[in-house]
């Protein structure tokens, strides 16, 4: 099981982390991804200046355009999914 | 654990006039309510420019610790006098409560106030003195927890004369009504909206004075505190989020950065509320907000200056809590608890994210801006607001 943790704080919200956490909701729904990928929110994770901020695991992602997230699911975190399991 | 009188009123009328003759002004100080409630002589302009002018020199003056004499010979020096009557008249009664307990009532040829104490209406221990040619009637009580006050203009005891009552309601029968009603327990604006609705049935509708009612119930204090935003000093964390946790009453953090500050602090998981908040609020003007937090041991936890400046305008134009919509989003919720509470306090912390230097407009960081606006807000709903920065 993973947890995607999208950032909802002040900055990133104002940046559209409720779209790119809609869009993720859909996509792991879509992808029968349910029973691997837990998704929740988190307040600030202090990278404000850098896109909506991503974190799974220990590592942290930036998504620069939220409009644009399913590419971003696409390209950052399913291989992270697939090199992990 | 402060004992507090709540307040409302309400004001109807005469038929035809657009201007009320009759004249409220409740102000909170620092130790006492002031609730002064004039009558002025006749209707429309006239009278209410005579009530007001009664009403705000009364108050001015006991804000600034006058004595009741020199109040009541001001009001008769000062007051214009009207050309028809050639009298400058206004009636007015004067409740003043000092630590929501120790009540001194003036009145002066106003109706008496009604005072119900476990559903009896209790006798005050008045005597009439003579101040500058006027008899007023003075009394000093003590107020305890529980108990309903209603301060009326005299279109109270008036109304349905000639009509459903021959002598008008009478205070006799307007104090039963508020005996029986106390049993209901209500709130104070319930008590405003209940006598007025009654009195304009009594009327039909149609008023032959105008008609006043400051109701009163005295309960104990509600407090909240606010933590906002870290404090400038990171050695100062523990202490801030202590100050917060210590005190009684509700409490709420505003801010993402400060909420995670808490949790770390006090050793305990913050969630986000994710998903389950959004449906089932209805339609809510404005942009979305962010989700809420949960954190053990707070009442409220939310994102900071969008939804604090969200809470500014949902406290727009509303009095208590019955006037917010029923939304569960942040600032519906922020603005509830502010709405029922008596006394708030922020512990603002001063720390600038330094992620977000764009935000401090001229020098002034913008939770500093939209903060300045809440309370300018509170303290127009008469709630006591202190600050601390840190």
């Amino acid at each position: 099981m993973f947890t995607v943790v999208v950032c909802v704080g002040s900055s990133c919200y104002v940046r559209g982390s409720e779209k790119l956490a809609e869009t993720f909701e859909r996509l792991i729904r879509e992808r029968g991804l349910d029973s691997r990928v837990e998704l929740t929110g988190a307040f600030c994770m202090e990278q404000c200046s850098m896109g909506v901020s991503v974190r799974i695991g220990e590592q942290t992602f930036r998504c620069m355009d939220p409009g644009d997230a399913e590419s971003f699911f696409d390209q950052q975190v399913m291989p992270y999914l697939t090199a992990v399991s | 654990m402060g004992q507090l009188v709540e307040t409302a009123w309400e004001s109807l009328n005469k038929r035809g006039e657009e201007l009320c003759g009759d004249w409220v002004k409740i102000t909170r100080t620092r130790d006492s309510l002031i609730v002064v409630l004039s009558d002025g002589l006749g209707s429309g302009v006239k009278a209410n420019i005579l009530a007001t002018l009664t009403a705000e020199i009364a108050t001015s003056m006991l804000v600034r610790g006058a004595r009741i004499d020199d109040v009541v010979e001001t009001l008769a020096a000062t007051l214009p006098e009207c050309q028809v009557r050639h009298l400058a008249y206004a009636t007015f009664a004067v409740l003043q409560v000092f630590y929501g307990r120790e009540a001194y009532l003036v009145e002066y040829d106003s109706p008496p106030l009604i005072l119900v104490r476990g559903g009896k209406a209790v006798s005050l221990p008045a005597t009439e003195r003579v101040v500058a040619g006027r008899t007023i009637r003075e009394a000093r009580f003590t107020l305890e927890n529980g108990d309903y006050m209603a301060m009326v203009s005299d279109g109270y005891i008036h109304a349905g004369v000639g009509g459903l009552y021959r002598m008008g309601w009478g205070q006799k029968n307007l104090t039963t009504a508020v005996e029986r009603w106390a049993a209901t327990q209500g709130d104070a604006h319930e008590l405003a909206n209940a006598l007025s609705r009654t009195c304009l049935k009594l009327s039909d509708g149609k008023l032959g004075d105008d008609a006043t009612a400051v109701t009163m119930r005295v309960r104990i204090r509600r407090k909240l505190t606010i933590l906002t935003g870290p404090p400038s000093d990171p050695t100062l964390d523990a202490q801030a989020v202590a100050r917060l946790m210590s005190a009684d009453g509700a409490k709420a953090i505003c801010g993402g950065t400060t909420a995670q500050m808490a949790a770390r602090v006090v050793g305990k998981p913050l969630k986000v509320a994710w998903r389950p908040l959004r449906p089932g609020s209805s339609a809510v003007a404005g942009p979305k907000l962010p989700p809420m937090g949960l954190l053990e041991g707070v009442d409220l936890v939310t994102e900071g200056i969008l939804t604090i400046s969200a809470a500014v305008d949902r406290l727009k134009n509303v009095q208590s809590i019955r006037d917010l919509p029923p939304d569960q989003d942040a600032a519906t919720q922020l603005a509830r608890l502010l709405l029922n509470a008596d006394r708030i306090h922020f512990i603002i912390g001063d720390a600038i994210n330094p992620q977000q230097l764009a935000d401090v407009v001229r020098g002034v960081p913008m939770r500093e801006i939209y903060l300045d606006a809440l309370i300018a807000r509170l303290n127009a709903l008469n709630k006591i607001v202190t600050v601390e920065h840190l």
